[in-house]
Protein backbone atom coordinates (compact mmCIF):
# COMPACT_ATOMS: atom_id res chain seq x y z
CA UNK A 1 0.00 0.00 0.00
CA UNK A 2 2.99 2.31 0.72
CA UNK A 3 4.49 1.96 -2.10
CA UNK A 4 0.94 2.52 -4.16
CA UNK A 5 1.00 5.80 -2.47
CA UNK A 6 4.89 6.77 -3.05
CA UNK A 7 4.60 6.07 -6.36
CA UNK A 8 3.07 8.77 -8.84
CA UNK A 9 3.98 11.59 -11.05
CA UNK A 10 4.40 14.10 -8.87
CA UNK A 11 7.30 13.60 -6.45
CA UNK A 12 6.75 13.18 -2.70
CA UNK A 13 8.96 12.01 -0.12
CA UNK A 14 9.23 8.72 1.29
CA UNK A 15 9.83 10.93 4.73
CA UNK A 16 7.02 12.93 4.15
CA UNK A 17 4.22 10.87 3.04
CA UNK A 18 4.56 8.81 6.27
CA UNK A 19 5.15 11.97 8.26
CA UNK A 20 1.64 12.79 7.02
CA UNK A 21 -0.08 9.59 7.27
CA UNK A 22 1.19 9.44 11.15
CA UNK A 23 -0.39 12.88 11.48
CA UNK A 24 -3.77 11.46 10.10
CA UNK A 25 -3.55 9.37 12.94
CA UNK A 26 -6.14 10.63 15.95
CA UNK A 27 -3.72 12.21 18.68
CA UNK A 28 -1.06 12.24 16.61
CA UNK A 29 0.43 15.70 15.23
CA UNK A 30 3.59 16.49 13.30
CA UNK A 31 4.76 18.43 10.75
CA UNK A 32 5.33 16.42 7.83
CA UNK A 33 6.78 19.26 5.50
CA UNK A 34 4.45 18.34 2.97
CA UNK A 35 2.96 21.09 1.02
CA UNK A 36 -0.97 21.49 0.71
CA UNK A 37 -0.42 20.51 -2.72
CA UNK A 38 1.27 17.67 -2.32
CA UNK A 39 -1.12 16.54 0.92
CA UNK A 40 -4.04 16.89 -1.41
CA UNK A 41 -2.10 15.17 -3.82
CA UNK A 42 -2.03 12.28 -0.89
CA UNK A 43 -5.35 12.36 0.40
CA UNK A 44 -7.38 13.01 -2.69
CA UNK A 45 -5.29 11.46 -5.21
CA UNK A 46 -3.06 8.34 -4.16
CA UNK A 47 -4.93 7.38 -1.08
CA UNK A 48 -8.42 6.76 -2.78
CA UNK A 49 -6.88 4.96 -5.90
CA UNK A 50 -4.72 2.34 -3.75
CA UNK A 51 -7.70 2.41 -1.01
CA UNK A 52 -9.90 1.38 -4.47
CA UNK A 53 -7.66 -1.11 -5.37
CA UNK A 54 -7.28 -3.26 -2.07
CA UNK A 55 -11.04 -2.94 -2.39
CA UNK A 56 -11.09 -4.27 -5.90
CA UNK A 57 -8.60 -6.91 -5.55
CA UNK A 58 -10.06 -7.97 -2.13
CA UNK A 59 -12.99 -8.67 -3.62
CA UNK A 60 -12.50 -10.36 -7.02
CA UNK A 61 -10.05 -12.55 -5.24
CA UNK A 62 -12.70 -13.20 -2.55
CA UNK A 63 -15.53 -13.86 -5.37
CA UNK A 64 -13.38 -16.23 -7.59
CA UNK A 65 -12.23 -18.46 -4.30
CA UNK A 66 -16.21 -18.50 -3.61
CA UNK A 67 -17.40 -19.54 -6.86
CA UNK A 68 -14.52 -22.12 -6.87
CA UNK A 69 -16.18 -23.80 -3.98
CA UNK A 70 -19.16 -23.70 -4.81
CA UNK A 71 -19.34 -25.14 -8.05
CA UNK A 72 -16.52 -27.07 -6.72
CA UNK A 73 -14.29 -26.37 -10.33
CA UNK A 74 -10.83 -24.68 -9.49
CA UNK A 75 -11.85 -22.98 -13.17
CA UNK A 76 -14.76 -20.84 -11.78
CA UNK A 77 -14.06 -17.69 -11.70
CA UNK A 78 -16.22 -14.35 -12.52
CA UNK A 79 -14.84 -14.68 -16.24
CA UNK A 80 -15.61 -17.88 -17.10
CA UNK A 81 -18.87 -18.04 -15.76
CA UNK A 82 -20.42 -15.10 -17.33
CA UNK A 83 -20.89 -12.31 -14.25
CA UNK A 84 -18.50 -9.74 -15.61
CA UNK A 85 -19.69 -10.13 -19.66
CA UNK A 86 -22.97 -9.86 -18.12
CA UNK A 87 -22.12 -7.36 -15.97
CA UNK A 88 -20.36 -5.09 -18.58
CA UNK A 89 -22.82 -5.83 -20.92
CA UNK A 90 -24.95 -3.81 -18.05
CA UNK A 91 -22.25 -0.99 -17.71
CA UNK A 92 -22.27 -0.37 -21.18
CA UNK A 93 -26.13 -0.12 -21.56
CA UNK A 94 -25.94 2.68 -18.02
CA UNK A 95 -22.85 4.38 -19.93
CA UNK A 96 -24.62 4.58 -23.29
CA UNK A 97 -27.74 6.02 -21.61
CA UNK A 98 -25.47 8.23 -19.90
CA UNK A 99 -26.55 10.68 -16.98
CA UNK A 100 -30.32 9.63 -17.42
CA UNK A 101 -30.69 6.51 -15.09
CA UNK A 102 -29.09 8.49 -12.17
CA UNK A 103 -24.90 8.56 -10.32
CA UNK A 104 -25.53 4.54 -9.33
CA UNK A 105 -27.12 3.50 -12.62
CA UNK A 106 -23.85 1.82 -13.95
CA UNK A 107 -23.27 -0.22 -10.43
CA UNK A 108 -26.76 -1.23 -10.78
CA UNK A 109 -27.06 -2.12 -13.84
CA UNK A 110 -23.87 -4.04 -13.88
CA UNK A 111 -24.99 -5.83 -11.51
CA UNK A 112 -28.33 -7.05 -12.89
CA UNK A 113 -25.96 -7.73 -15.80
CA UNK A 114 -23.92 -10.13 -13.30
CA UNK A 115 -27.09 -11.38 -12.10
CA UNK A 116 -28.57 -12.33 -14.91
CA UNK A 117 -25.25 -13.64 -16.08
CA UNK A 118 -24.23 -15.85 -13.80
CA UNK A 119 -28.37 -17.65 -13.91
CA UNK A 120 -28.20 -18.25 -17.47
CA UNK A 121 -25.04 -19.70 -17.33
CA UNK A 122 -25.88 -21.90 -14.18
CA UNK A 123 -29.74 -22.46 -15.97
CA UNK A 124 -28.12 -23.52 -19.23
CA UNK A 125 -25.53 -25.65 -17.15
CA UNK A 126 -28.11 -27.60 -15.34
CA UNK A 127 -30.47 -28.32 -18.02
CA UNK A 128 -27.59 -29.76 -20.83
CA UNK A 129 -25.80 -31.34 -18.13
CA UNK A 130 -28.05 -33.51 -16.42
CA UNK A 131 -26.25 -33.26 -13.48
CA UNK A 132 -24.20 -29.97 -12.67
CA UNK A 133 -21.08 -31.76 -14.07
CA UNK A 134 -18.02 -29.86 -13.84
CA UNK A 135 -17.14 -29.52 -17.75
CA UNK A 136 -20.64 -28.39 -18.73
CA UNK A 137 -20.69 -25.58 -16.37
CA UNK A 138 -17.84 -23.89 -17.65
CA UNK A 139 -19.00 -24.28 -21.37
CA UNK A 140 -21.81 -23.04 -20.42
CA UNK A 141 -20.21 -20.04 -19.34
CA UNK A 142 -18.38 -19.38 -22.40
CA UNK A 143 -21.21 -19.69 -24.50
CA UNK A 144 -23.11 -16.93 -21.90
CA UNK A 145 -19.93 -14.72 -22.12
CA UNK A 146 -19.61 -14.85 -25.73
CA UNK A 147 -23.49 -13.77 -26.09
CA UNK A 148 -23.53 -11.30 -23.79
CA UNK A 149 -19.71 -9.90 -25.29
CA UNK A 150 -21.27 -9.95 -28.80
CA UNK A 151 -24.58 -7.88 -27.44
CA UNK A 152 -22.16 -5.17 -25.85
CA UNK A 153 -20.22 -5.22 -28.53
CA UNK A 154 -23.67 -4.62 -30.41
CA UNK A 155 -24.83 -1.91 -28.73
CA UNK A 156 -21.47 -0.19 -28.53
CA UNK A 157 -21.21 0.19 -31.32
CA UNK A 158 -24.50 1.67 -32.08
CA UNK A 159 -23.98 4.64 -29.77
CA UNK A 160 -20.27 5.17 -30.94
CA UNK A 161 -20.44 8.33 -29.50
CA UNK A 162 -19.59 6.77 -25.93
CA UNK A 163 -17.20 4.66 -27.50
CA UNK A 164 -14.42 5.54 -25.69
CA UNK A 165 -15.46 5.85 -21.91
CA UNK A 166 -16.75 1.95 -22.98
CA UNK A 167 -13.46 0.76 -24.00
CA UNK A 168 -11.78 2.81 -21.25
CA UNK A 169 -14.07 0.69 -19.25
CA UNK A 170 -13.52 -3.05 -20.97
CA UNK A 171 -9.51 -2.60 -20.46
CA UNK A 172 -10.12 -1.66 -16.71
CA UNK A 173 -8.45 0.77 -14.88
CA UNK A 174 -8.52 2.21 -11.38
CA UNK A 175 -10.00 5.87 -11.32
CA UNK A 176 -8.15 8.77 -9.96
CA UNK A 177 -11.44 10.95 -9.32
CA UNK A 178 -11.37 10.90 -5.15
CA UNK A 179 -13.34 8.81 -2.74
CA UNK A 180 -16.07 8.95 -5.47
CA UNK A 181 -15.78 5.70 -6.77
CA UNK A 182 -14.55 3.65 -3.24
CA UNK A 183 -17.72 5.99 -1.28
CA UNK A 184 -20.61 4.07 -4.39
CA UNK A 185 -18.83 0.63 -3.62
CA UNK A 186 -18.19 0.37 -0.47
CA UNK A 187 -21.37 -0.66 0.75
CA UNK A 188 -21.86 -3.74 -2.05
CA UNK A 189 -18.40 -5.06 -1.23
CA UNK A 190 -19.01 -5.01 2.60
CA UNK A 191 -22.22 -6.78 2.47
CA UNK A 192 -20.64 -9.45 -0.54
CA UNK A 193 -17.58 -10.07 2.03
CA UNK A 194 -19.67 -10.36 5.07
CA UNK A 195 -21.83 -12.69 3.83
CA UNK A 196 -19.48 -15.01 2.35
CA UNK A 197 -16.83 -15.10 5.54
CA UNK A 198 -19.97 -15.54 7.38
CA UNK A 199 -20.07 -18.90 5.55
CA UNK A 200 -16.72 -19.99 5.48
CA UNK A 201 -17.75 -22.92 6.81
CA UNK A 202 -20.11 -24.27 4.58
CA UNK A 203 -17.87 -23.71 1.55
CA UNK A 204 -16.12 -25.93 3.69
CA UNK A 205 -18.55 -28.46 3.91
CA UNK A 206 -19.82 -27.91 -0.05
CA UNK A 207 -16.19 -29.45 -1.00
CA UNK A 208 -17.70 -32.60 0.47
CA UNK A 209 -20.52 -32.68 -2.23
CA UNK A 210 -24.32 -32.13 -1.56
CA UNK A 211 -25.47 -35.81 -0.22
CA UNK A 212 -22.37 -35.28 2.68
CA UNK A 213 -22.93 -31.69 3.06
CA UNK A 214 -26.54 -32.24 3.41
CA UNK A 215 -25.47 -35.03 6.45
CA UNK A 216 -23.54 -32.50 7.75
CA UNK A 217 -26.26 -30.05 8.09
CA UNK A 218 -26.37 -27.55 5.10
CA UNK A 219 -29.04 -27.18 2.47
CA UNK A 220 -26.82 -27.23 -0.21
CA UNK A 221 -29.25 -25.65 -2.76
CA UNK A 222 -29.69 -22.73 -0.17
CA UNK A 223 -26.70 -22.17 0.32
CA UNK A 224 -25.34 -21.93 -3.50
CA UNK A 225 -27.58 -19.48 -3.75
CA UNK A 226 -26.84 -17.13 -0.91
CA UNK A 227 -23.18 -17.59 -2.01
CA UNK A 228 -23.36 -17.29 -5.65
CA UNK A 229 -25.88 -13.89 -4.46
CA UNK A 230 -23.24 -12.71 -2.42
CA UNK A 231 -20.23 -12.89 -4.84
CA UNK A 232 -22.55 -11.62 -8.00
CA UNK A 233 -23.38 -8.75 -5.87
CA UNK A 234 -19.43 -8.05 -4.95
CA UNK A 235 -17.94 -8.95 -8.58
CA UNK A 236 -20.53 -7.07 -10.27
CA UNK A 237 -19.87 -4.03 -7.97
CA UNK A 238 -16.40 -3.56 -8.45
CA UNK A 239 -16.70 -3.77 -11.99
CA UNK A 240 -18.68 -1.41 -12.74
CA UNK A 241 -15.81 1.02 -11.16
CA UNK A 242 -12.82 -0.73 -12.33
CA UNK A 243 -13.68 -2.54 -15.75
CA UNK A 244 -13.10 -5.55 -16.53
CA UNK A 245 -9.64 -7.25 -14.59
CA UNK A 246 -8.91 -10.47 -15.36
CA UNK A 247 -7.02 -13.21 -14.11
CA UNK A 248 -7.03 -11.82 -10.11
CA UNK A 249 -10.21 -14.16 -9.31
CA UNK A 250 -8.59 -17.30 -10.57
CA UNK A 251 -5.15 -16.60 -9.83
CA UNK A 252 -4.76 -15.36 -6.25
CA UNK A 253 -7.34 -17.85 -4.73
CA UNK A 254 -4.98 -20.77 -6.49
CA UNK A 255 -2.32 -19.02 -5.03
CA UNK A 256 -3.63 -18.76 -1.38
CA UNK A 257 -4.76 -22.51 -1.63
CA UNK A 258 -1.24 -23.32 -2.89
CA UNK A 259 0.40 -21.46 -0.11
CA UNK A 260 -1.74 -21.84 3.16
CA UNK A 261 -3.83 -25.07 2.25
CA UNK A 262 -7.50 -25.36 0.94
CA UNK A 263 -9.46 -24.79 3.98
CA UNK A 264 -11.55 -21.89 3.27
CA UNK A 265 -11.12 -20.56 7.16
CA UNK A 266 -7.80 -19.53 6.21
CA UNK A 267 -8.47 -19.82 2.20
CA UNK A 268 -11.19 -16.25 2.13
CA UNK A 269 -8.81 -13.87 4.02
CA UNK A 270 -5.41 -15.13 3.18
CA UNK A 271 -7.42 -14.37 -1.11
CA UNK A 272 -8.24 -11.05 0.35
CA UNK A 273 -5.34 -9.92 1.62
CA UNK A 274 -3.48 -11.24 -1.46
CA UNK A 275 -5.60 -9.90 -4.02
CA UNK A 276 -5.62 -6.18 -2.30
CA UNK A 277 -1.97 -6.34 -2.20
CA UNK A 278 -1.39 -7.67 -5.24
CA UNK A 279 -3.93 -5.44 -7.25
CA UNK A 280 -1.78 -2.09 -5.47
CA UNK A 281 1.07 -3.78 -7.21
CA UNK A 282 0.17 -4.16 -10.53
CA UNK A 283 -1.59 -0.65 -10.23
CA UNK A 284 1.94 0.89 -9.40
CA UNK A 285 3.47 -1.35 -12.20
CA UNK A 286 0.99 0.05 -14.69
CA UNK A 287 1.34 3.68 -13.36
CA UNK A 288 5.06 3.13 -13.53
CA UNK A 289 5.92 1.12 -16.86
CA UNK A 290 5.07 3.86 -19.69
CA UNK A 291 5.28 6.82 -16.65
CA UNK A 292 3.53 9.57 -17.39
CA UNK A 293 1.04 7.47 -19.25
CA UNK A 294 -0.58 4.74 -18.13
CA UNK A 295 -1.09 1.13 -18.95
CA UNK A 296 -4.37 -0.56 -18.00
CA UNK A 297 -4.62 -2.69 -15.13
CA UNK A 298 -5.84 -5.20 -16.58
CA UNK A 299 -3.25 -5.98 -19.11
CA UNK A 300 -0.69 -5.68 -16.07
CA UNK A 301 -2.96 -8.18 -14.48
CA UNK A 302 -2.69 -10.54 -16.95
CA UNK A 303 1.06 -9.94 -17.83
CA UNK A 304 2.14 -10.53 -14.12
CA UNK A 305 -0.34 -12.96 -12.99
CA UNK A 306 0.21 -15.48 -15.23
CA UNK A 307 4.16 -16.22 -14.57
CA UNK A 308 3.18 -15.79 -11.35
CA UNK A 309 0.80 -18.45 -11.50
CA UNK A 310 3.54 -20.88 -12.85
CA UNK A 311 6.02 -19.35 -10.42
CA UNK A 312 3.25 -20.81 -7.69
CA UNK A 313 2.73 -24.30 -9.27
CA UNK A 314 6.17 -25.29 -9.86
CA UNK A 315 7.42 -23.87 -6.47
CA UNK A 316 4.17 -27.19 -5.25
CA UNK A 317 5.84 -29.66 -7.67
CA UNK A 318 9.37 -30.02 -6.37
CA UNK A 319 8.18 -29.46 -2.67
CA UNK A 320 5.67 -32.50 -3.16
CA UNK B 1 -36.42 -43.18 21.53
CA UNK B 2 -33.47 -42.80 19.84
CA UNK B 3 -34.08 -46.37 18.10
CA UNK B 4 -35.56 -46.32 14.25
CA UNK B 5 -38.73 -47.34 13.09
CA UNK B 6 -39.55 -47.45 9.59
CA UNK B 7 -43.28 -48.61 8.56
CA UNK B 8 -44.53 -49.39 5.02
CA UNK B 9 -41.60 -47.03 3.09
CA UNK B 10 -41.03 -47.07 -0.41
CA UNK B 11 -37.97 -44.72 -2.05
CA UNK B 12 -38.14 -43.92 -6.08
CA UNK B 13 -35.21 -42.78 -7.50
CA UNK B 14 -34.89 -41.43 -10.89
CA UNK B 15 -38.67 -42.75 -11.20
CA UNK B 16 -38.08 -46.46 -10.56
CA UNK B 17 -39.07 -48.03 -7.10
CA UNK B 18 -35.40 -49.34 -5.38
CA UNK B 19 -37.39 -50.22 -1.56
CA UNK B 20 -40.40 -51.37 -1.98
CA UNK B 21 -42.72 -51.27 0.94
CA UNK B 22 -40.23 -51.82 3.95
CA UNK B 23 -40.99 -52.26 7.74
CA UNK B 24 -37.79 -52.11 9.55
CA UNK B 25 -37.23 -51.55 13.14
CA UNK B 26 -33.97 -51.52 15.96
CA UNK B 27 -34.16 -50.30 19.36
CA UNK B 28 -31.53 -47.95 21.07
CA UNK B 29 -28.27 -49.08 21.38
CA UNK B 30 -28.70 -51.77 19.00
CA UNK B 31 -27.22 -53.06 15.55
CA UNK B 32 -29.22 -53.78 12.53
CA UNK B 33 -27.04 -55.02 9.31
CA UNK B 34 -28.25 -54.75 5.73
CA UNK B 35 -27.21 -57.29 3.84
CA UNK B 36 -28.49 -58.54 0.20
CA UNK B 37 -26.91 -58.39 -3.41
CA UNK B 38 -25.04 -55.12 -5.80
CA UNK B 39 -28.42 -52.90 -6.22
CA UNK B 40 -31.07 -54.33 -3.42
CA UNK B 41 -31.09 -51.02 -2.45
CA UNK B 42 -29.15 -51.21 1.07
CA UNK B 43 -27.74 -47.26 0.22
CA UNK B 44 -30.72 -46.05 -0.88
CA UNK B 45 -32.21 -46.64 2.62
CA UNK B 46 -29.37 -45.43 4.63
CA UNK B 47 -30.10 -42.20 2.20
CA UNK B 48 -33.59 -41.98 3.18
CA UNK B 49 -32.96 -42.38 7.21
CA UNK B 50 -30.58 -39.54 6.64
CA UNK B 51 -33.33 -37.68 5.05
CA UNK B 52 -31.36 -37.20 2.06
CA UNK B 53 -33.62 -39.23 -0.37
CA UNK B 54 -37.34 -38.21 0.09
CA UNK B 55 -39.69 -41.55 0.83
CA UNK B 56 -43.05 -42.32 1.22
CA UNK B 57 -44.26 -44.15 4.35
CA UNK B 58 -43.46 -43.65 8.30
CA UNK B 59 -39.98 -43.21 9.19
CA UNK B 60 -38.64 -42.35 12.70
CA UNK B 61 -35.07 -41.85 12.89
CA UNK B 62 -33.62 -41.03 16.95
CA UNK B 63 -37.32 -39.38 17.62
CA UNK B 64 -37.01 -37.75 14.17
CA UNK B 65 -38.75 -37.83 11.24
CA UNK B 66 -36.20 -37.37 8.37
CA UNK B 67 -38.82 -35.88 5.69
CA UNK B 68 -39.22 -32.47 7.94
CA UNK B 69 -36.65 -32.23 10.53
CA UNK B 70 -34.32 -29.50 10.48
CA UNK B 71 -30.96 -30.11 8.32
CA UNK B 72 -28.88 -29.19 11.30
CA UNK B 73 -31.09 -30.71 14.12
CA UNK B 74 -31.26 -34.05 12.09
CA UNK B 75 -27.30 -33.88 11.78
CA UNK B 76 -26.53 -33.18 15.49
CA UNK B 77 -28.59 -37.06 15.74
CA UNK B 78 -28.20 -38.78 13.13
CA UNK B 79 -24.31 -39.39 10.80
CA UNK B 80 -23.80 -41.19 7.87
CA UNK B 81 -20.77 -42.66 6.68
CA UNK B 82 -20.88 -42.63 2.97
CA UNK B 83 -20.10 -45.60 0.58
CA UNK B 84 -17.52 -43.09 -1.58
CA UNK B 85 -16.31 -39.81 0.28
CA UNK B 86 -15.72 -37.01 -2.07
CA UNK B 87 -12.32 -35.77 -0.93
CA UNK B 88 -11.75 -32.19 -1.32
CA UNK B 89 -8.01 -31.06 -2.99
CA UNK B 90 -5.37 -29.67 -0.04
CA UNK B 91 -7.61 -30.31 2.62
CA UNK B 92 -6.14 -32.49 6.05
CA UNK B 93 -7.07 -35.12 7.87
CA UNK B 94 -7.80 -32.88 11.34
CA UNK B 95 -9.57 -29.97 9.02
CA UNK B 96 -11.91 -32.88 7.49
CA UNK B 97 -12.73 -34.43 10.79
CA UNK B 98 -13.16 -30.86 11.96
CA UNK B 99 -16.37 -31.19 10.00
CA UNK B 100 -17.68 -33.55 11.56
CA UNK B 101 -18.73 -30.95 14.07
CA UNK B 102 -20.05 -28.10 11.60
CA UNK B 103 -24.05 -29.20 12.98
CA UNK B 104 -22.67 -28.41 16.42
CA UNK B 105 -21.36 -24.52 16.11
CA UNK B 106 -23.29 -21.85 16.54
CA UNK B 107 -23.21 -19.45 13.22
CA UNK B 108 -21.14 -16.79 15.04
CA UNK B 109 -18.91 -18.75 17.03
CA UNK B 110 -15.76 -20.66 16.32
CA UNK B 111 -15.16 -24.42 17.88
CA UNK B 112 -15.19 -24.09 21.52
CA UNK B 113 -13.01 -26.36 23.28
CA UNK B 114 -16.16 -29.10 23.70
CA UNK B 115 -15.51 -29.12 19.44
CA UNK B 116 -11.77 -29.72 19.44
CA UNK B 117 -12.23 -32.19 22.38
CA UNK B 118 -14.15 -34.44 20.07
CA UNK B 119 -11.94 -34.00 17.23
CA UNK B 120 -8.65 -35.16 19.19
CA UNK B 121 -10.65 -37.89 20.85
CA UNK B 122 -12.02 -39.30 17.03
CA UNK B 123 -8.56 -39.20 16.16
CA UNK B 124 -7.22 -40.89 18.70
CA UNK B 125 -9.89 -43.60 18.90
CA UNK B 126 -8.75 -44.37 15.46
CA UNK B 127 -5.04 -44.34 15.70
CA UNK B 128 -4.72 -40.89 13.35
CA UNK B 129 -2.58 -39.11 15.76
CA UNK B 130 0.63 -38.37 13.37
CA UNK B 131 -1.39 -38.10 10.18
CA UNK B 132 -3.31 -35.57 11.46
CA UNK B 133 -1.32 -32.88 8.70
CA UNK B 134 -1.39 -35.10 6.36
CA UNK B 135 -3.16 -34.37 3.15
CA UNK B 136 -6.33 -36.66 2.69
CA UNK B 137 -5.44 -36.32 -0.93
CA UNK B 138 -2.46 -38.59 -0.22
CA UNK B 139 -4.24 -41.40 2.08
CA UNK B 140 -4.54 -45.29 1.17
CA UNK B 141 -8.02 -46.50 1.52
CA UNK B 142 -7.84 -47.90 4.52
CA UNK B 143 -6.36 -44.91 6.13
CA UNK B 144 -8.88 -42.47 4.66
CA UNK B 145 -12.09 -44.80 5.60
CA UNK B 146 -10.48 -44.56 9.06
CA UNK B 147 -10.58 -40.50 8.69
CA UNK B 148 -14.32 -40.68 7.53
CA UNK B 149 -14.82 -43.06 10.58
CA UNK B 150 -13.16 -40.81 12.67
CA UNK B 151 -15.60 -37.53 11.04
CA UNK B 152 -18.74 -39.67 12.09
CA UNK B 153 -17.81 -40.10 15.20
CA UNK B 154 -16.63 -36.47 15.80
CA UNK B 155 -20.08 -35.46 14.78
CA UNK B 156 -21.04 -37.00 18.26
CA UNK B 157 -24.63 -38.71 16.79
CA UNK B 158 -26.92 -41.02 18.46
CA UNK B 159 -27.64 -42.97 14.97
CA UNK B 160 -25.13 -44.05 13.05
CA UNK B 161 -25.63 -44.77 9.43
CA UNK B 162 -22.75 -46.78 7.63
CA UNK B 163 -22.65 -47.50 3.72
CA UNK B 164 -19.92 -50.58 3.44
CA UNK B 165 -17.29 -49.19 6.61
CA UNK B 166 -14.47 -51.48 6.11
CA UNK B 167 -14.83 -52.67 2.10
CA UNK B 168 -11.52 -50.65 1.53
CA UNK B 169 -10.05 -52.06 5.06
CA UNK B 170 -8.09 -55.59 5.25
CA UNK B 171 -9.04 -58.25 7.81
CA UNK B 172 -7.24 -56.65 10.90
CA UNK B 173 -8.46 -53.68 10.35
CA UNK B 174 -12.19 -54.57 9.67
CA UNK B 175 -12.32 -56.23 12.84
CA UNK B 176 -10.77 -53.73 14.92
CA UNK B 177 -13.15 -50.98 12.97
CA UNK B 178 -16.13 -53.20 13.79
CA UNK B 179 -14.90 -53.58 17.22
CA UNK B 180 -14.65 -49.93 18.05
CA UNK B 181 -17.93 -49.01 16.36
CA UNK B 182 -19.48 -51.73 19.01
CA UNK B 183 -17.74 -51.06 21.83
CA UNK B 184 -19.62 -47.23 21.11
CA UNK B 185 -22.43 -49.12 20.38
CA UNK B 186 -22.52 -50.55 24.13
CA UNK B 187 -20.74 -47.70 25.99
CA UNK B 188 -23.01 -44.83 24.13
CA UNK B 189 -26.14 -46.50 23.96
CA UNK B 190 -25.64 -45.52 19.92
CA UNK B 191 -27.71 -47.18 17.41
CA UNK B 192 -26.20 -48.59 14.40
CA UNK B 193 -27.47 -49.10 10.70
CA UNK B 194 -24.77 -50.42 8.75
CA UNK B 195 -24.88 -51.66 4.96
CA UNK B 196 -22.37 -54.48 5.18
CA UNK B 197 -21.11 -57.15 2.19
CA UNK B 198 -19.16 -59.70 4.61
CA UNK B 199 -21.87 -62.00 5.52
CA UNK B 200 -19.88 -63.60 8.37
CA UNK B 201 -19.06 -59.99 9.77
CA UNK B 202 -22.38 -59.11 9.12
CA UNK B 203 -24.00 -61.67 11.81
CA UNK B 204 -20.89 -61.30 14.12
CA UNK B 205 -21.25 -58.04 15.06
CA UNK B 206 -25.45 -57.52 14.68
CA UNK B 207 -28.38 -57.58 17.07
CA UNK B 208 -30.55 -57.86 14.11
CA UNK B 209 -29.92 -58.40 10.39
CA UNK B 210 -32.34 -57.52 7.66
CA UNK B 211 -31.49 -59.31 4.12
CA UNK B 212 -32.82 -57.53 0.69
CA UNK B 213 -33.55 -58.43 -2.23
CA UNK B 214 -34.40 -56.04 -4.94
CA UNK B 215 -35.64 -53.52 -2.86
CA UNK B 216 -37.86 -55.83 -0.63
CA UNK B 217 -37.16 -57.32 3.01
CA UNK B 218 -37.16 -60.86 2.47
CA UNK B 219 -36.05 -61.20 5.84
CA UNK B 220 -35.58 -59.53 9.31
CA UNK B 221 -34.33 -61.53 12.14
CA UNK B 222 -31.51 -62.06 14.55
CA UNK B 223 -28.56 -63.73 12.30
CA UNK B 224 -28.73 -67.29 12.96
CA UNK B 225 -32.73 -67.48 11.75
CA UNK B 226 -32.10 -65.20 8.63
CA UNK B 227 -29.20 -67.03 7.11
CA UNK B 228 -29.26 -69.86 5.63
CA UNK B 229 -27.55 -71.57 2.69
CA UNK B 230 -30.97 -72.06 1.29
CA UNK B 231 -31.56 -68.24 1.45
CA UNK B 232 -29.00 -67.19 0.18
CA UNK B 233 -28.63 -69.83 -2.57
CA UNK B 234 -31.91 -68.16 -3.12
CA UNK B 235 -31.14 -64.17 -3.05
CA UNK B 236 -27.53 -63.95 -4.20
CA UNK B 237 -27.31 -67.14 -6.31
CA UNK B 238 -24.39 -68.54 -4.63
CA UNK B 239 -23.53 -71.62 -3.76
CA UNK B 240 -22.76 -71.95 0.78
CA UNK B 241 -22.73 -73.58 3.33
CA UNK B 242 -23.64 -71.92 6.95
CA UNK B 243 -21.58 -73.38 9.85
CA UNK B 244 -22.99 -72.80 13.24
CA UNK B 245 -20.41 -71.11 15.57
CA UNK B 246 -20.26 -69.47 19.29
CA UNK B 247 -19.98 -66.00 17.78
CA UNK B 248 -22.68 -66.37 14.87
CA UNK B 249 -23.25 -68.27 12.06
CA UNK B 250 -19.88 -68.40 9.56
CA UNK B 251 -20.49 -68.21 5.93
CA UNK B 252 -18.43 -70.38 3.87
CA UNK B 253 -17.96 -70.18 -0.19
CA UNK B 254 -18.55 -73.77 -1.54
CA UNK B 255 -17.20 -75.27 -4.50
CA UNK B 256 -17.45 -78.91 -5.30
CA UNK B 257 -13.81 -80.70 -6.69
CA UNK B 258 -13.42 -80.98 -10.13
Amino acid sequence: MLVGLLVGPADLTVHGVLLDLADALPGVHVDSGLTLPQHAILWQIRMPRVVLGVLVGATLSLSGATYQGVFRNPLADPYLLGVSSGAGLGATVAIVAGGSIGPFGVPLLAFAGGVVGVLATYGLGSSVGGGRTNAVIVLAGVAVAAFFNALQTLVQQWFDDSLTAVYAWMLGRLSTDGWTDVVAILPYVVVSAVVILLHRRTLDLLALGDVEAASLGVDPARARLLLVAAATLGTAAVVSVSGLIGFVGVVVPHAARLLFGASHRTLLPVSMALGGAFLVLTDVLARWVLAPAELPIGVVTAVVGAPFFVFVLRRRRSRA
Amino acid sequence: MSGIRCVGVTIRRGGQVVVRDASLAVDQGGWLALVGPNGAGKSSFLLALAGLLPAEGTLSVAGLDPAIAPRRELARAVALMPQQPVLPEGVTVRELVALGRAPHLRPLRGETATDRDAVRRALTRLELRGLEDRLVSSLSGGELQRVILARVLAQEPRVLLLDEPTSALDLGHQQSVLELVDDLRRCEELTVVAAMHDLTLAAQFSTRLALLDDGVVVADDVAEQVLTAERVRQVYGARVEVLRRAGGPVVVPHRTAR
